[in-house]
């Protein structure tokens, strides 16, 4: 789905990209000025390269050249005029990937801005070893990722919101504030919240395939599990989604929500159906905590599902989270 | 090793789903204790790019008097006024007439965006007295300097209003965006439903 803020860029030839320039070039300068001047103090940018009277002039001035005469890969770039805001795009066009990483290792070390690490708590629960947790730390993380690039920056703050507690008890924090989203009320902020940890789990535990599936499999990942505008209810509309599932399955205007509903009860049968096998090891228990304290009647209530009671029962005869960590011998 | 902190870029292309090559990055997100902060600081900081950047397209007036207004953030550019990039007497308020309204703090050399809804009136003025500090407007339809505040009619937006450091003998915002030291810009789009100002 393409950003409807930002105009498509159709033509990627050079020729193409070089007559965009020349008509649309201040509007252009603009867009990459905003994104230069938001992220980038002019000195910052001397590492790449940019050391004249005015680097953030010439890191403009170099990434529209970039952009005319450059050799891009539109199926790499964003493909619309959003692309002039992307910094850490241009930047790294300039030096690479492997380089611009470097140069912000280096600037951050220099710079000593990391606050040093707050002491971990002695009384959160049970001891838990640092290589479990390294490995719990790069599974959410990878998952995280996905459910970025799938969904939006909302649900990706929603889903840190929800599972601050827990993230806290596993790699020691001192508690600090809650953050609170004072655009959304209380019930819509906890509906989304939950909304948000039960995509994540989604992808955590690899129940959305990347192609074919049901009907109502596909309602869901075509509603659900594709980039879509940072705003509720964070899903593509149906009359997107519609033309995308089988047509026989299409016979009304409701037609897409009652299959993605069917769909997500199917995948809330397969969430619960993992509490009924038994856990290996510590980093399975750690998994298992993770998916229960992501599932509650409010679940249920924020997908939509609240005339299932079939399914309200089960969620709240699920085992307490407190339960499924070992007693300490 | 904890993961460290990234940049606010790479946080960017992160907001945006990006960021693939950099796992480190995402380690540190669900990982660190001011994440979540940084995470919305980032979020905010995308929205308003996201509502400029949507004014600016199809609108070169509005483009070449951003990149104006940006490209002397540091006053003229020398490494003393670089040293002063935050000078508090000069930062200025954009205050709602309506009551009970917060006033959003405007930096020198950046264009803040404000969502109004049709008829809303908003002022801007500087939070100290400031005798060399003028206010301007602009739209598609012309400039002139600010009577006071504007109050947003269908078909006006976006419009542009402007303060300007030593432009005292300027009457068109052309004029004063070629004497003035330093310029600051508030731009007011429509406000779509439920939209804040977050």
């Amino acid at each position: 789905m393409g950003d409807p803020r930002y105009e498509s860029i159709v033509d990627w030839s050079r020729e193409g990209r070089a007559l965009l320039v020349e008509q649309r070039g201040d509007e252009i300068r603009a867009l990459l000025w905003l994104a230069f001047g938001s992220f980038c103090e002019r000195r910052a940018l001397e590492p790449f390269g940019f050391r004249g009277e005015d680097p953030l002039d010439e890191a403009v001035e170099w990434s529209v050249a970039r952009f005319t005469t450059g050799a891009l890969d539109p199926e790499r770039c964003t493909r619309t005029f959003r692309i002039f805001t992307e910094v850490r795009f241009w930047l790294a066009q300039k030096v690479g990937a492997m380089a611009y990483r470097r140069i912000m290792w280096t600037r951050a070390e220099v710079q000593h801005n990391d606050p040093p690490e707050p002491p971990r708590e002695s009384n959160d629960g049970p001891a838990r070893s640092e290589g479990a947790l390294d490995e719990m730390r790069t599974r959410l993380a990878t998952t995280l990722q996905r459910l970025a690039a799938r969904t939006c920056a909302d649900l990706v703050g929603y889903w840190l919101g929800g599972t601050r507690r827990l993230r806290l008890a596993w790699f020691g924090w001192t508690a600090t504030v809650e953050l609170e989203n004072v655009s959304a009320s209380k019930k819509q902020r906890s509906f989304h919240v939950h909304d948000a940890m039960f995509r994540y789990q989604c992808l955590h535990q690899g129940l959305i395939p990347d192609a074919d599936g049901s009907a109502s499999t596909m309602a869901v990942r075509e509603s659900m599990f594709r980039p879509c505008e940072n705003r509720p209810p964070y899903r593509r509309p149906d009359e997107e989604v519609a033309p995308l599932l089988p047509a026989a399955r299409i016979t009304g205007p409701r037609s897409v929500g009652k299959l993605r509903r069917a769909g997500l009860a199917a995948i809330l049968g397969q969430l619960f159906a993992f509490f009924d096998r038994d856990v290996k090891d510590e980093q399975e228990t750690l998994e298992r905590v993770f998916l229960r304290t992501s599932l509650s009647a409010t679940t249920i209530h924020a997908l939509d599902l609240e005339r299932r009671d079939d399914l309200l029962l089960r969620v709240k005869s699920l085992p307490p989270a407190d339960s499924l960590v070992p007693e300490e011998p | 090793m904890s993961p460290s902190k990234p940049d606010a870029a790479t946080l960017d292309a992160m907001v945006l789903g990006g960021v693939e090559d950099d796992l480190e990055a995402w380690e540190w997100l669900v990982s660190a204790p001011d994440a979540d902060e940084a995470w919305a600081s980032a979020s905010r900081q995308r929205r308003r790019i996201d509502r400029v950047a949507s004014a600016i397209q199809g609108r070169p007036w509005l483009a070449r008097i951003t990149s104006s207004i940006l490209a002397r953030r540091f006053g003229t550019g020398t490494p003393l006024l670089e040293s002063i990039f935050v000078v508090p007497a000069l930062e200025s308020a954009l205050r709602e007439t309506d009551a009970g309204a917060e006033p959003i703090i405007v930096e020198w050399g950046r264009v803040a965006v404000r969502p109004v809804r049709l008829g809303q009136t908003l002022g801007l003025r500087a939070r100290e007295p400031v005798a060399d500090v003028r206010f301007f407007y602009r739209w598609r339809e012309g400039d002139g300097e600010l009577p006071g505040s504007w109050t947003l009619e269908p078909g006006e937006a976006p419009v542009l209003l402007l303060a300007c450091l030593d432009a005292r003998d300027a009457s068109t915002v052309e004029r004063a965006m070629a004497t003035a030291a330093s310029v600051a810009g508030v731009l007011l789009v429509e406000a779509q439903d439920g939209e804040t100002d977050e």
